[in-house]
């Protein structure tokens, strides 16, 4: 699929801002489906609705699909390893075990959730990172997603103990809820704390996505081109982490975003980083926001955001991966 | 192509060895390669020759000793200033990414870009420029990982030459290509030596060696290695101790080649 890059970033805008306005027309209330514009602003709690809930919701899934999609691309780049995801480094499974920590000591204080899931989704990376180095069965690609499994299991299990000693008539809901993916509590108040945070390490990974190409080679070369390969890579990973840490104390574990999307985006941008990052945060924008009207619009109750994004995800890839041009790439 | 000013590049005194208990590869080990001059290292199989690549590169750290460029040592340039003095060709890369090949011989400009820049035209120009001159310019739009084995070389010669170094370092520049590849890359080293590039270039190749480089380092495991002029150095006495193994040297047409064995 060779799609020419001008024509495929338009209609991707066309896509997300098409996408944008019937966002905001579509919802349960007043009633299920769409509702004019007209018929909003003049309902009194349709209008309420459409600023305090509605809006911060549609910010928040677009931050929520370009930081887990650019996050994507760029581990996959620094790492080398088109089959890696926050998810699959122990990010995802260390922001969540510190968030479920965070919601059991300290209740629903977001400050403590944002600052307890990044410092976990950290640790995550980077316990995968120092047991990647030191497995010894299989290439760098293998050991990496081997140390990832470990590590992800090993936070997943230590949630699973928090949720056995939380209180279940108070603090497992809340845990389970957030667990799920959802972004039925994202608002004005948890956006004011997750929009500095995930746009900042976005633009800074935006203004050098030229170089991300650079770290995709080996370190001896990256050495021989004049740069530091394992600071810049750690460098790049950090800001990939936070972004993702802190949306993912927001709205829980979405899965399937960061790996699929960033696939796409190689396939029609061709690897070249300048190009595919960006491009790749558009159409995870535009996905999750599209999954996320799925998610509290298509049925009387609202469905959680991960299952349908793995559910659609999944089939995606499937699909992918068994059509167009023969990759020669080996690993 | 203006002629290049090429530093000088002085080992002093190099001593590594992998590990503390290992082999010593290099004991108090001293050279001068003179400017724009051509070096091969000579040697079999794991006597050092990639590794004292590295070494004069940067990317290892002696145990003791310095290198020196133009009176420098390597440790204290600044990464930007050595990637745009010394460049390297690999032998062999792992390539994770379909990348086209323009925006792979790109990657060399990085050492000339500021942290938050892109390449200008400027730098596209110079590096289809670098595709034009090794006559590859029909790849730009192909995949890197879609090349066959000379094609593969060439690239990683043009990224190398984007660097637009002063020094370059080859490891195994003609391994594993066809005669005419092999022919190919010999003769466009040979015009970049014409240019004043100094080459430093590991081979396990004594007639190519013959054909272009001035200086030659002898690395023969466990033993000092030897340096001087390759035209006194590569002999069949010194081929013969260096490889274990019967060497003759002929010369037809006013070309030397080596017969390896009886």
């Amino acid at each position: 699929m060779t799609v020419n890059n001008k024509t495929g970033y338009l209609l991707t805008v066309l896509l997300l801002l098409t996408l944008l306005f019937l966002s905001v027309l579509w919802g349960r209330y007043p009633k299920p489906g769409f509702s004019s514009l007209h018929v909003l602003l003049n309902d009194r709690l349709a209008e309420t609705l459409l600023w305090n809930v509605r809006i911060p919701r549609i910010i928040t899934a677009l931050l929520l699909g370009a930081s887990l999609a650019a996050s994507g691309t760029v581990l996959q780049t620094v790492l080398g390893n088109p089959l890696v995801e926050p998810g699959l480094l122990g990010v995802t499974q260390g922001a969540a075990f510190g968030a479920g920590l965070a919601i059991l000591l300290s209740g629903k204080n977001y400050w403590n959730i944002y600052f307890s899931a990044i410092f976990f989704g950290l640790l995550g990376i980077t316990f995968t990172w120092i047991l990647a180095k030191r497995i010894k069965y299989g290439g760098g690609i293998l050991r990496l997603i081997l140390s990832g499994i470990i590590i992800s299991a090993l936070f997943s299990s230590g949630l699973g103990i928090l949720k056995y000693v939380a209180d279940p008539r108070s603090v497992l809901p809340e845990i389970t809820f957030w667990l799920m993916g959802s972004l039925s509590s994202a608002g004005w108040d948890t956006l004011k704390v997750t929009f500095p945070l995930v746009t900042l390490p976005l633009l800074i990974l935006f203004s050098v996505r030229w170089k991300i190409n650079l770290l995709s080679l080996d370190d001896r070369t990256v050495f021989a081109l004049g740069s530091n390969p394992s600071r810049q890579r750690m460098f790049l990973i950090f800001l990939s982490v936070i972004a993702v840490a802190s949306i993912t104390a927001v709205v829980g574990i979405i899965s399937w975003v960061g790996l699929l999307i960033p696939q796409i985006s190689r396939k029609i941008t061709g690897a070249d980083t300048a190009k595919s990052l960006p491009f790749s945060a558009l159409t995870g924008a535009v996905f999750v926001l599209f999954c996320d009207n799925i998610s509290r619009g298509a049925f009387s109750g609202e469905i959680p955001l991960g299952l349908i994004t793995s559910l659609t995800g999944a089939v995606f890839f499937a699909v992918l991966m068994s059509s167009g041009v023969k990759d020669h790439l080996k690993w | 192509m203006v002629e290049k000013n090429s530093p000088e590049i002085r080992i002093f005194s190099l001593t590594f060895s992998w590990n503390i208990k290992d082999k010593i590869l290099f004991n108090n080990f001293s050279a001068v390669f003179e400017p724009g001059k051509t070096v091969s290292l000579i040697g079999p199989n794991g006597s050092g020759k990639t590794t004292l690549l590295e070494l004069i590169l940067g990317w290892r750290k002696p145990f003791s000793g310095k290198i020196l460029i133009d009176n420098n040592p390597i440790d204290r340039i600044p990464a930007s200033e050595r990637g745009k003095i010394m460049a390297l060709v690999p032998q062999e890369e792992r390539l994770r990414f379909s990348y086209d090949v323009l925006n792979f011989v790109l990657l060399g400009r990085s050492p000339y870009l500021k942290p938050l820049s892109m390449p200008s035209g400027t730098d596209i120009d110079f590096a289809k420029k670098i595709l034009e001159k090794l006559e590859i310019q029909h790849l730009s739009a192909r995949k890197v990982t879609a090349l066959s084995g000379g094609e593969k070389r060439l690239v990683l010669i043009a990224r190398a030459l984007v660097q637009d170094p002063d020094i370059l370092l080859l490891d195994e520049p003609l391994n594993h290509l066809d005669p005419y590849n092999r022919e190919k890359i010999l003769q466009i080293l040979l015009s970049l030596k014409k240019e004043g590039i100094s080459l430093i270039l590991s081979s396990h190749d004594p007639d190519m060696v013959l054909r272009i480089a001035d200086t030659t380092v002898l690395l023969r495991s466990g033993r000092e290695p030897v340096s001087g002029k390759t035209e006194y150095l590569i002999n069949s006495d010194s081929l013969s101790e260096l490889y274990g193994l019967r060497v003759r040297i002929a010369e037809i047409e006013e070309r030397k080649v080596i017969i390896w064995g009886n």
